[in-house]
């Protein structure tokens, strides 16, 4: 009887332990979640340089490449019609005129411009369109937009300012052609690495510790250089130095809560500074070595163009929007290479189902308030200099940019993409299972749950007023709330104001 | 504090007392535990715990709203499973334990 007892009070215990257990652990883990989403070591790229940021083993991912298909002739890029600043610079300056010159006058159509300007508006009219359109109506609407509201956005401002304040000083920009300006302070004793693969191993262990978040080594494809008009050098073609032999491309991330206030609230300038700098860092670590180097970096100092660099570098694959996507940072990270002839071994191009996920998600496509990115089914048909990829209009592009508030640009298409998240168990454990999954079916299920579960603004949201209200995809930061911080006199317009 | 490794041996430890709880209310109810039904269980438990922090993980992050609505469909999801798994529990019970 007595045992009995016992049994039953021993199993009244045990039952009423197991519900408080319940409970207890129900909390936990509602606690546990809660910290992992706020967890600031899932800032991949903002909690440390040693080298653990880039987390993905690429080993299962590499291809034999090429990266790229050819589909016609190859050549390189012009800098100064395909590279949309380089021609809304030239653009300006031959519609506005100098001291001793009138202006172009657009009713003189495109056959009164200068070269290359002319040719170029001849094949591409619409790009004139856009251009003009731009100059007479975006920007002086813009610049009243910026007298009424901007100390809305001048904390976002001031924020991109610290970032951008370096580019007065460093990385120093080539004042002569690459043959020179390469081989400025290169050590006179040339140290020889023991073998290719412990070349790279250091290259990369340095550029982590100099703020790389990703680094990845190929051989530099000369298709990716500009044809001419080098940095340092003067205006006309030039031949592809033939000790840019490697390309070292890293990667940095925007910090992950203000790229989700884009366009308004977010900028470009923190990512480039931190690049920019990590790439002239490795350009003096590898002269010091004996070898010439050259850094290529944003905002402006490139001889070449980055994204294919960094898929040949095993880094990422092309997406619908345009740029490369890495599987640490999805497209949240801005890009530098280093050209240099230090012997290395290279990686492989890597295929973690990009291609085939940008088929069917469309995100960017949806959200891009400029309409610049494709939605076509596939990038079929889509031919660069001879190269198949995913083609956007960049100049309908940079005309949102330079319709938006804040920082100067977009960027939305970088928050939006279901890759651009945070590294915590929950992104984790989706990218693992996309990555593994060769049928492409969790991609499709996490697409279908990203639509219908987090919140979007209506796209005309982005626009100014009076078609939107400078809509950002996220809040600001608190950090980046003006109105928490300081008195202004200005309606905030993301609510109607 | 969550993220700590004295956390999870706490985790842990409560654990035993699920477990043990758990045998407890099956032997109280006068259920036939089979080790797959044991499975089936810690499956749905697992599930419930899933259910719960994705949602917390998602709040966290700021996407409240996302939080909520991953937390409607996937509760929605462990109840009809709970009560499968109950329905299948129960099934040749002994009432007079």
């Amino acid at each position: 009887m007595t045992n009995k007892k016992s049994d039953l009070s021993r199993r009244s215990f045990l039952k009423m332990g197991g519900v408080a257990g319940v409970a207890l652990q129900v909390g936990a883990i509602a606690g546990a979640g809660l910290e992992a989403g706020q967890d600031k070591d899932s800032y991949t790229g903002w909690q440390g340089r040693e080298g653990e940021t880039q987390f993905v083993d690429r080993s299962g991912l590499e291809i034999d490449g090429p990266a790229y298909e050819a589909v016609g002739p190859t050549r390189r890029p012009n800098k100064t019609t395909e590279y949309i600043f380089g021609r809304a610079y030239m653009f300006h300056r031959a519609l506005r005129g100098g001291e001793d010159s009138a202006g172009w006058n657009p009713e003189d159509g495109p056959e009164a411009l200068d070269e290359p300007l002319r040719s170029f508006y001849l094949d591409n009219p619409e790009a004139l369109a856009a251009d003009l359109k731009r100059e007479q109506e975006i920007l002086p609407q813009s610049q009243e937009h910026h007298e009424k509201y901007d100390p809305f956005f001048r904390l976002a401002e001031a924020w991109s300012d610290g970032w951008s304040d370096i580019f007065r000083s460093y990385p120093r920009r080539p004042q002569s052609p690459p043959i020179e300006s390469d081989f400025d302070g290169v050590h006179e004793v040339k140290l020889q690495p023991r073998s290719p693969e412990m070349a790279a191993e250091l290259i990369k262990t340095v550029a982590h510790h100099y703020g790389a978040t990703l680094v990845g080594i190929c051989k530099l494809n000369p298709d990716w250089v500009y044809d001419a008009n080098v940095v340092g050098g003067s205006r006309e073609p030039f031949e592809v130095p033939e000790h840019w032999e490697y390309a070292i491309a890293i990667g940095v991330p925007h910090e992950w809560d203000q790229v989700l206030s884009n366009p308004a609230h977010g900028t470009s300038y923190d990512a480039y500074a931190r690049s920019a700098v990590a790439s002239g860092r490795i350009a003096a670590f590898l002269k010091s070595l004996g070898y010439p180097a050259r850094a290529h970096h944003p905002p402006g100092t490139y001889d070449l163009i980055v994204p294919p660099i960094l898929v040949d570098a095993g880094l990422g694959q092309q997406g619908r929007a345009g740029f490369v996507l890495t599987p640490e940072t999805g497209a949240n990270f801005r890009a530098a290479v280093v050209t240099t002839n230090l012997p290395m071994k290279v990686d492989k191009p890597i295929d973690f189902g990009v291609s085939e996920f940008c088929m069917h998600c469309k995100i960017c496509a949806e959200q891009c308030p400029s309409g610049s990115i494709s939605f076509a089914d596939t990038n079929e048909g889509m031919t660069t200099r001879g190269y198949r990829h995913w083609e956007i209009d960049t100049t309908t592009c940079f005309n949102f940019w330079e319709s938006a508030m804040g920082p100067m640009g977009c960027r939305l298409c970088i928050a939006t993409c279901p890759y651009s998240r945070k590294n915590n168990w929950v992104h984790d454990m989706v990218r693992r299972a996309s990555t593994a999954d060769p049928t492409g079916q969790v991609d499709k299920a996490m697409t279908w749950m990203q639509k219908k579960t987090f919140d979007v603004p209506d796209v005309a949201d982005y626009l100014p007023p009076p078609d939107g209200r400078f809509a950002s995809y996220r809040q600001a930061p608190k950090w980046l709330d003006v109105e928490h911080w300081f008195d202004i006199d200005v309606i905030n317009p993301q609510k109607g104001g | 504090m969550f993220s700590s490794p004295f956390f999870w041996f706490l985790m842990g430890v409560v654990f035993v007392l699920v477990a043990a709880g758990a045998r407890a209310w099956a032997t109280s109810l006068g259920l036939r535990m089979t080790w797959w039904k044991w499975l089936l269980s810690a499956a749905w438990y697992g599930l419930l715990m899933l259910t719960v922090s994705m949602p917390m993980t998602l709040v966290g992050e700021n996407e409240s709203s996302a939080g909520m609505r991953v937390l409607a469909a996937m509760g929605l999801v462990t109840v009809i499973l709970g009560v499968g798994l109950v329905r299948v529990l129960v099934r040749g019970r002994v009432r007079s334990a």
